[in-house]
Order: C-alpha cells, then sequence, then structure tokens
C-alpha cells in the first residue's frame, strides 16, 4: 500500500501565487519557494489535513 | 542476470479517488477489465486494492472475489499472475487482511514488513504477532509473499523471520520509494536498498517503484540493475510533470518500451513465474 506525493501547499507572501511541493523533493533548492519570484511561501496546509479546495490551481514547485 | 524484467501493475492502491485522477479503476468491473489491459500491454503480475462504494479503501473478501471471478469468467485467456494486498484498509483486523487469500489463493500476496508512520498523522501497524502469523498462512496457502520494504530495516525484518522459518527463501522483495515516512526515491537509495538486500537475504529477487517525482529515475535504475518493476495508478496519478495518467496501460506501455529499448524483454506470466518460483 502507497500513499501518494505528500504535498505541502503553500501562497507566496509578495506575488500570491499558489505552489505545492512534494516531501519526497524537500532537500531541492526549490522546496516551498514561489516559482515565479523565489520567496520563501507560507505554508497554508497539507495532504494529512486533506488538499485544499482549489488544489488544482497549485503549481508543483519540483523540476524533473 | 536474466534477460527478462516483470512488469507489475499497481492499478488502484487505497488512496486516489475520481478527484485525483479520473481514471483510476474503482470497481470490480473496472478493476478486472483495467487488468486484463495491462496484461495485453505486457503486465506479468496484478497488484490489487479493493474500495468500498463509497471509494475508500477495503479488504472485502466479497470485493475482491469478484473481481477474480469477472477476470476469470470474461477472460480465461488472461494468465496474469495475482498479488492481493494484505494493506487495503489502515482499520482492517488481522483477520481481514489476510481471509481473502485463505479463500481464493491468489498465487502472491504484499507482506509489509514493518510498521510506520503513515502520512505524518497515523500509523500503518504490521504488528509481529501478524507478521508472524500472515508469514506461516501464506506457506500453508500457497501464497508467494511479496516482501514490500518502505526503508532498509525491513529488509532486516525480513532477514530476521528467514531465519525464523515465519518467511522462506527465496524472498521477492518490493521496494517502495519516495513515500511519505519511507526511504526517499533516488539512485543512491535504491543501489543502497538492493545492497542490503543482497547482503542480508541473498538469491533474492526484487522490484521497485518510486512515488511521485522519483518515478522515472526508480524505473530506469531498476531497468539497468536488473531489477523488476511496477507501474501504475497506486504509486501514481500523474504520467508526467503536468499530465494525469489517462490509463495504467499508458504506465505499462511506456515500461515495457523503456524495457525492450535498454535491450531486456519483457517477462511474460510464465516467465515470471520461473524467476520467482511460483508454481503453475
Ligand atoms: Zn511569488
Amino acid at each position: 500500500m502507497t500513499w501518494g506525493i505528500y504535498w505541502m501547499f503553500y501562497h507566496c507572501p509578495d506575488c500570491g501565487k499558489k505552489f505545492k511541493s512534494g516531501a519526497d523533493m524537500i532537500t531541492e533548492p526549490t522546496f516551498g519557494r514561489c516559482p515565479v519570484c523565489n520567496a520563501e511561501g507560507v505554508l497554508i496546509g497539507e495532504s494529512k489535513e486533506g488538499y485544499p479546495a482549489d488544489a488544482e490551481d497549485y503549481e508543483d514547485t519540483a523540476e524533473y | 542476470m536474466s534477460k527478462k524484467t516483470i512488469i507489475t501493475v499497481a492499478t488502484t492502491g487505497a488512496w486516489p479517488k475520481k478527484e485525483n485522477n479520473p481514471n483510476v479503476p474503482m470497481t470490480p468491473a473496472e478493476i478486472s477489465e483495467d487488468v486484463y489491459a495491462c496484461w495485453k500491454a505486457g503486465a506479468a503480475v496484478a497488484h490489487l486494492h479493493m474500495r468500498d462504494d463509497n471509494g475508500n479503501g477495503t479488504m472485502s473478501a466479497d470485493k475482491f472475489r469478484e473481481t477474480v471471478e469477472l477476470l476469470r469468467k470474461n477472460h480465461p485467456e488472461c494468465d496474469i499472475i495475482l498479488n492481493l494486498t494484505t494493506s487495503g484498509d489502515l482499520n482492517a483486523t488481522d483477520e481481514t487482511r489476510q481471509m481473502h487469500l485463505k479463500e481464493l489463493r491468489p498465487e502472491m500476496g504484499s507482506y509489509d514488513c514493518g510498521s510506520m508512520n503513515w502520512l505524518h498523522s497515523g500509523l500503518f501497524i504490521n504488528h509481529p504477532k501478524f507478521l508472524e502469523e500472515l508469514g506461516k498462512n501464506m506457506q500453508e496457502w500457497g501464497v508467494k509473499p511479496e516482501i514490500e520494504a518502505f526503508d532498509p530495516g525491513m529488509i532486516a525484518n525480513a532477514a530476521y523471520y528467514l531465519k525464523k522459518g515465519v518467511l522462506k527463501a527465496p524472498l521477492h522483495f518490493q521496494f517502495c520509494m519516495g513515500c511519505a515516512n519511507g526511504i526517499p526515491g533516488s539512485m543512491k537509495n535504491l543501489v543502497f536498498m538492493k545492497e542490503t538486500m543482497d547482503q542480508l537475504c541473498p538469491g533474492s529477487t526484487w522490484s521497485t517503484f518510486g512515488v511521485g517525482h522519483s518515478a522515472m529515475e526508480i524505473m530506469y535504475g531498476a531497468i539497468a540493475m536488473g531489477g523488476h518493476i511496477r507501474v501504475g495508478m497506486e504509486d501514481n496519478v500523474m504520467y508526467a510533470k503536468g499530465q494525469l495518467a489517462e490509463s495504467n496501460v499508458q504506465f505499462v506501455e511506456r515500461a515495457a518500451r523503456a524495457i525492450r529499448e535498454f535491450g531486456r524483454e519483457v517477462a511474460t506470466p510464465d516467465e515470471a513465474r520461473e524467476i520467482l518460483g511460483l508454481k503453475k
């Protein structure tokens, strides 16, 4: 049994962008940082709490 | 090193729902048709989970039976190896986790070789008492365990059960990489898992997959290292970044292409039986 990517959902405090980072990428420099302006995101939710209603609007910060 | 690579398809799993990917097969009818399509595309093993009528993971023996019967009835020529999960619902009892194996006698079943935290919020419990009972029962019922190892400690645990006679050599491992609270998916870690297995349980066979971002790295790495591979929506609902998977067949077809491009061959179910030491 597996349980998918463990997501952490963020809002950018500078430009308002919504983005998410997978916990499997936690060592990447892009983790938790806005893909537009590189600001450190404000954590607004994570997988254990369920996905936010607008989960589809969040861009994955991973480069792969 | 065998020239053949086994593709296992994990069609459904316990977590993804239609809202995560509308193409996840959920009902016995959907799952049995999907298994058939994946078999035609090159999968030799199907790792199956069931869902209840609300789409949540369930260990209902009725659902397992219905799925297996539909597959046998509608596609009698399909000789895929069935590998039924024993971990499809965190709230299942030790009894409901195994009664479908006793009744249906699939060729394989999963064996999660240790406990761990789950999604940073709960527990995925595989009590020593349960593992001892399950290992012995699987021997009695002729169901080959697929040892799911989420970290190297679980390989060491399998070595202990081998010494105790709870498990019987040769073992077959599934290295589950990239799950929250498990070993992250990377080539370095895959090499370490395999070396740990070779040291502690020599002569074992192995398969692997990476959940999420490491899926490609782990799949290509396993092919190159002579291991076997698992693909499917249990582990990944995305086919590539920003692209939802259209079907499990899409994953199996990509895996088959990668194996052939590398110069290896896709194992048929009978070839997989040979590799895994299953009696037909
Ligand atoms: Zn920003």
